[in-house]
């Protein structure tokens, strides 16, 4: 037997044990009906793209009216071209790309140019100062979804590399977009520890963390957000909450080879970001659809959903809850 | 050959789910001066909970003849006084308040400049004030720890 090299140990350590008497929660590459099912929400995903580009149709005269930007690095071009007739080419392109990604997304140098497209438009959109987080995802998945393999597209089909290949890179989009959280979660992790050391003790681990950040921000805004001043004014009411939501970001990553926890933690994390935007006034819709399409819809989710197992999925508390559970039938 | 391009695509995607952690991260906290590289990004978003904060704050005092008693903050100002996108001009406030702290003459001037030419309306005089608060009690009774005057200003003036 082959010994397994560094990154393939680290890469088992993601992995699920088999619990013994119990089914193993392991990605199924090869079922034809779960390719289906990731054949139905890339689609959707390129579908979306489509409706964004026509929606930001409205957005056009104002750009079109602008003279001076500070453009972001993937418009370093506009120096060439003039400010006027690079951001009407960017315009024409996210359109562009928006009609490839509704009709020719099975081809690969259409999936190029749809990445292209949308990180020029987000660079300019982002090239008058704030940079809005909440639009990464888009752009991050279309590049994923330029490694689809020939083939993803086709119906019923029998070929059982395209199949796997097909979910394989939907596993890969799964897997940075909680990415995206689990970095989140070391930030929110380390930071607690660095603001122990440094005798700052009122962390997102003290009864009143959640009531301080809420009401910082709602100061540097200088409006209450909608359930911002109940929750400082019931600190305790957002103790809990607070450290689960790190518990969810921190551990994200953890889950993508675990079926049982995709929809658990999908709906998680977007319940997550609507309660951020109801205290916080923070707001990442986007992320929610994302998170909607591809974990709470994910084609690797159970058919049957059994909480057991999801229990004794969960990172770090599944060993102890599972073993709890198999005390308590003894 | 099919299992081998099968872990071929599983260790592209594995490596660039690493970069992107890596380059990331870098991005946002190793760089110090480098602005975001989009779509690069560390994620580091609200990690510290602020068991203190402080901010600059500018009240407009007068406008050509007009006196206001009390001064208007400028988030609330009318638009006979203040025009723009005021969530970038509070960002350029409290740069010029870091500014004029640090004694930076020409940063100063060049924030002045970009605040009373995008942001105020006409010929005002204005005051520039530090606070350093613990958030929940200044969101429960607006008291602070510390406000201190920087000083007041008037556009154009100086300049």
């Amino acid at each position: 037997m082959r010994k397994r090299n560094r990154i393939e140990a680290i890469a088992a350590f993601f992995q699920p044990k088999a619990v013994p008497g119990g089914s193993r929660s392991t990605l199924d590459l090869f079922s034809r009906e779960r390719f289906t099912a990731a054949q139905t929400l890339i689609g959707a995903y390129y579908a979306i793209l489509f409706f964004f580009a026509a929606g930001e149709l409205f957005s056009w005269a104002g750009y079109l009216s602008t003279t001076e930007i500070t453009p972001r690095w993937p418009l370093f071009w506009l120096r060439f071209v003039g400010t006027g007739a690079g951001i009407t080419a960017i315009l024409w392109l996210h359109l562009f790309g928006g009609v490839l990604a509704a009709t020719l997304s099975r081809y690969r140098w259409a999936r190029v140019v749809i990445f292209v497209s949308l990180l020029e438009y987000l660079a300019l959109k982002f090239s008058f100062g704030a940079v809005n987080h909440g639009d990464h995802l888009g752009v991050l998945i279309a590049f994923v979804l330029i490694f689809l393999p020939d083939g993803w597209h086709v119906r019923q089909s029998t070929d059982r590399k395209a199949r796997a290949s097909t979910l394989l890179v939907f596993s890969g989009t799964q897997a940075l977009i909680l990415l995206t959280y689990s970095m989140a979660g070391m930030w929110k992790a380390g930071s607690i520890l660095e603001q122990w050391i440094r005798g700052e003790f009122i962390t997102y681990l003290h009864p009143n963390g959640l009531a301080h950040q809420i009401a910082a921000k709602m100061i540097e805004d200088d409006t209450a957000s909608l359930l911002g001043p109940w929750f400082v004014a019931h600190p305790l009411a957002g103790w809990l909450p607070g450290i689960v939501t790190i518990y969810l970001e921190l551990f994200a990553l953890w889950i993508i080879a675990r079926p049982s926890l995709h929809r658990p933690w999908g709906l998680g994390l977007a319940l997550f970001h609507l309660s951020s935007h109801l205290t916080l006034g923070v707001g990442f819709p986007q992320n929610i659809l994302w998170l909607a399409l591809f974990l709470a819809l994910s084609p690797f989710r159970p058919h049957n959903p059994s909480w057991r197992q999801a229990i004794r999925d969960l990172p770090v508390l599944g060993k102890w809850l599972g073993r709890l559970e198999r005390r308590r039938q003894v | 050959m099919r299992t081998q391009s099968l872990r071929r695509l599983r260790w592209q995607l594995a490596v660039l789910v690493v970069v992107y952690f890596f380059a990331g991260a870098a991005s946002q906290k190793l760089l110090p001066g480098v602005d975001e590289i989009i779509p690069l990004y560390g994620w580091s978003l609200f990690s510290k909970v602020p068991n203190e904060d402080s901010r600059y704050v500018l009240l407009i005092l007068r406008q050509r003849k007009r006196n206001f008693k009390p001064p208007i903050p400028f988030p609330h100002a009318p638009e006979t006084l203040v025009i723009g996108n005021r969530y970038i001009g509070r960002k350029v406030i409290q740069r010029l308040g870091r500014a004029i702290e640090k004694g930076e003459a020409a940063k100063v001037k060049d924030l002045r400049l970009q605040l009373e030419t995008s942001y105020l309306v006409g010929r005002v005089r204005y005051e520039l004030v530090f606070e350093r608060y613990d958030p929940v009690q200044k969101w429960k009774t607006g008291a602070n720890l510390e406000s201190r005057s920087l000083g007041e200003l008037a556009s154009g003036e100086g300049l």
